[in-house]
C-alpha cells in the first residue's frame, strides 16, 4: 500500500516552495523564477490528486474532512496566472491551497501512528473535534451521494481559488478577480434555489431553519452583496469576495 | 418661464440624493450583508425552540453552559432567535422597500426613455420582482400559516388535524401517505404498529385499558414509535409492546411481554412480526399489523407566491450574471 502522508507532505512543501519562489521573485525579479513556481503549482496540484483516491481508499470510501481538504487544496494549487506584475500578489494567490492542504496533512498524520505531526499546528476547534475517519460510515463512493460529495468538494476547491484571487486582489487591486466568481455565484444561486424550492414542494416551507440551510443562505447573501459591489473599489470589492468565500470554505468543511 | 428659487433647488437635490441612496448597490450590498450576518448567527448559534417547552429547557441549560453570564445579552439581543427577531424581520421589510424602489427606478428608466430597451434589462427586473415576491409570500407565510409536527397516523386510517378541517390518512399497506387538498404533509418516520384485542377462553371480548382511569375499549390502536402498553383487567393481565431497536421498517419485529398482576409477574415474553396471535392461559390476544407515520402537516397561503418569487430571482439573477460576465473588461483575467 502507498503511503498517503508522504505524498501530501511533499505536496505540501512543493507549495511551500513555489509560494517562497514568487515572493522571492517580487524582490529580485528573476527571469523564469515564476514559470518555475507554476511548474511545481501543478505538479503539487498533481500529487494532491493522485493522493485523493489512496485517501478515499485508506477510509474505505467513506466522506472524511481530510478527503474534503484534499481535493479542495488539487483544486485550488495549480496557478494559471499568465502574467504577474506584482509576484506578492500570486505569492498570497497560493495561501488558500497551501493552507488547505497544510490542515488536511495534519489531519491524516494524526490517524497514523508514531507520527508527530500534531505537534506542528494546533487546530481549530471545529476541525480538531472530529477526526480523519470521524464520518458515519454510511456513504460509498458507488453511492450518487458519495459522487455529489465530490462534485461539491470540487467547487469547493473552486471556491478556495477565488478566495485567493481575492487576497491577491486585496494586496494589488490590479489583479481583479476571475470570472470563476461568476460562474460559482451561478451555481451558488442554482445550489440555494433549487434546494429551497424542494423544500417549499416537499415540506410547504421555503426554509426549516437547521444550522446547515441558515449558514448556505446566510453565505449565498454574502456572495450577493460581493456580486453587487461596485467593481470602481477593486479592494472593497476583493474584501467583500474575500469574506464570503471564506465563509463557504468554513461551512463546507464544517459540514 | 418658471424660476425656481436657490432653496427649491436645494431641497429638489437633497430628494435626488436620496433616491439615488435608496435605489443604489450600496444599500443593498449593506442590507444583504446584514442579512447574511443575521443567517450565519442563526447558523452558529444554537436558536431556542419555541414549540416545545422540554426541548426549551434543555436547550437554555445547555447555552447557559456554553455561553455563561452571557446567555442573558444574547437572548436580549435576539441571537438564539435571530428568524423571529423584531431586527431581522425590520431587515427584511426594508430589504423588500429597497427592492420596490429599484424595481420603480428601473421601470421608470425604461418607460421614461432614459435606457434604451434591450431585452438584458429583463433580468434585473425579474430578479427584483422575483425577489420582491418571495418576501410577499414569507409574509404571507408568517401571517396565515400553520404547521403541526408528531401527528401519528395509522395505516387504513384517516385521521383529523386538529383544529382545522384537514385530514390524514395512510393506505392500509403503508405505501402512500394521502391527505385533504391544500396542505402540505411530509413523513418524518415509519414505524411499526398493532390493533389489538382480547377474548377469553369462551370466546367473549375482553375490555382493554390503556391507562389509569382511561376509558375500557374492546379493541386498540397503538402506534410503536415508542413502548405501549395496556391491560387486561377483567383476567389481570399487563402487555407491554416494545419495537425491536436498529430494526426499523414498518413490519419491523416487536417484543411482547405479559405481565400477570398482582403482585406483578411476568408470565410470558416472545417477539411478533406482522399479523400474530398469542395465549395467555384462557386468554387469547389477536394483533393485526398497523403500520403507522409520524408526519407533520403545513398550511401555507404563501407557498405558491414564494415559489414563484424564487424561480424568476433565480432566472433574473441568472441572467444578470451571465450578461454581467459578458461585458467587455478591460483588466487582467485569468
Amino acid at each position: 500500500m502507498i503511503p498517503v502522508t508522504p505524498i501530501i507532505g511533499l505536496s505540501v512543501g512543493m507549495l511551500l516552495t513555489a509560494f517562497g519562489l514568487t515572493l522571492w521573485n517580487g524582490f529580485r525579479q528573476t527571469t523564469g523564477l515564476d514559470r518555475a513556481a507554476q511548474v511545481i503549482s501543478w505538479i503539487a496540484g498533481g500529487l494532491l490528486l493522485i493522493a485523493f483516491p489512496l485517501l478515499w481508499s485508506e477510509a474505505h470510501g467513506h466522506y472524511t474532512r481530510a478527503l474534503h481538504l484534499v481535493l479542495m487544496a488539487a483544486v485550488a494549487a495549480p496557478s494559471i496566472n499568465r502574467r504577474h506584475h506584482f509576484p506578492s500578489s500570486g505569492a498570497i494567490r497560493m495561501l488558500p491551497a497551501l493552507v488547505l492542504s497544510g490542515i488536511g496533512l495534519t489531519l491524516v498524520a494524526e490517524n497514523f501512528q508514531g507520527t508527530h505531526y500534531t505537534d506542528l499546528l494546533t487546530l481549530p476547534a471545529w476541525i480538531s473535534q472530529e477526526g480523519l475517519f470521524a464520518q458515519p460510515p454510511t456513504v460509498s463512493l458507488a453511492e450518487p451521494s458519495m459522487l455529489l460529495n465530490m462534485a461539491f468538494m470540487f467547487c469547493d476547491g473552486l471556491v478556495a481559488r477565488v478566495l485567493g484571487e481575492a487576497l491577491g486582489t486585496l494586496v494589488h487591486p490590479v489583479a481583479t478577480p476571475s470570472r470563476l466568481f461568476d460562474a460559482l455565484y451561478m451555481l451558488l444561486t442554482l445550489l440555494v434555489g433549487t434546494t429551497t424550492l424542494t423544500n417549499l414542494w416537499q415540506r410547504g416551507m421555503v426554509w426549516e431553519g437547521s444550522p446547515a440551510e441558515s449558514g448556505l443562505l446566510g453565505a449565498w447573501l454574502a456572495w450577493s452583496a460581493a456580486w453587487l459591489s461596485p467593481r470602481e473599489h477593486p479592494r472593497l470589492r476583493a474584501a467583500l469576495i474575500a469574506t464570503a468565500t471564506l465563509l463557504l470554505v468554513l461551512l463546507a468543511l464544517e459540514g | 418661464m418658471m424660476v425656481q428659487t436657490p432653496s427649491a433647488s436645494r431641497r429638489r437635490d437633497l430628494w435626488r440624493f436620496i433616491w439615488q441612496i435608496v435605489t443604489g448597490n450600496g444599500l443593498l450590498v449593506i442590507l444583504l450583508l446584514a442579512a447574511a450576518a443575521g443567517m450565519l448567527a442563526a447558523a452558529w448559534l444554537p436558536q431556542a425552540p419555541t414549540a416545545d417547552p422540554e426541548a426549551y429547557a434543555r436547550w437554555f441549560s445547555e447555552a447557559q453552559a456554553r455561553f455563561g453570564k452571557a446567555t442573558q445579552t444574547m437572548q436580549a439581543l435576539g441571537l438564539f432567535g435571530v428568524a423571529r427577531s423584531f431586527g431581522f424581520r425590520a431587515l427584511l421589510a426594508l430589504l423588500a422597500g429597497t427592492l420596490l424602489l429599484r424595481l420603480v427606478e428601473r421601470g421608470d428608466r425604461l418607460l421614461s426613455g432614459a435606457a434604451r430597451w434591450e431585452w438584458g434589462e429583463l433580468f434585473p427586473l425579474l430578479a427584483h420582482g422575483g425577489g420582491l415576491l418571495l418576501l410577499t409570500g414569507l409574509l404571507v407565510t408568517h401571517l396565515w400559516s400553520w404547521r403541526i409536527d408528531g401527528l401519528i397516523v395509522q395505516s387504513g386510517e384517516q385521521l383529523p388535524v386538529p383544529g382545522t378541517k384537514s385530514w390524514v390518512a395512510l393506505q392500509e399497506d403503508a405505501s402512500k401517505v394521502t391527505h385533504s387538498p391544500g396542505i402540505v404533509v411530509s413523513v418524518e418516520a415509519l414505524g411499526p404498529g398493532v390493533r389489538v384485542s382480547a377474548a377469553d377462553g369462551a370466546g367473549n371480548a375482553l375490555a382493554l385499558e390503556q391507562a389509569a382511569e382511561a376509558d375500557l375499549h374492546t379493541e386498540l390502536t397503538l402506534a410503536l414509535a415508542k413502548d405501549q402498553h395496556f391491560a387486561i383487567p377483567d383476567a389481570q393481565l399487563i402487555v407491554q409492546l416494545t419495537p425491536q431497536n436498529g430494526r426499523p421498517g414498518v413490519q419491523g419485529p416487536i417484543l411482547l411481554q405479559v405481565y400477570h398482576y398482582p403482585p406483578i409477574q411476568l408470565e410470558t415474553e416472545t417477539v411478533v412480526k406482522g399479523d400474530a396471535e398469542l395465549r395467555v392461559d384462557d386468554v387469547t390476544l389477536h394483533f393485526i399489523s398497523r403500520p403507522y407515520a409520524q408526519v407533520t402537516a403545513t398550511f401555507n397561503p404563501g407557498l405558491w407566491p414564494t415559489g414563484i418569487g424564487i424561480a424568476l430571482a433565480i432566472a433574473g439573477l441568472a441572467g444578470s450574471i451571465v450578461r454581467s460576465a459578458r461585458q467587455p473588461r478591460t483588466d487582467e483575467e485569468d
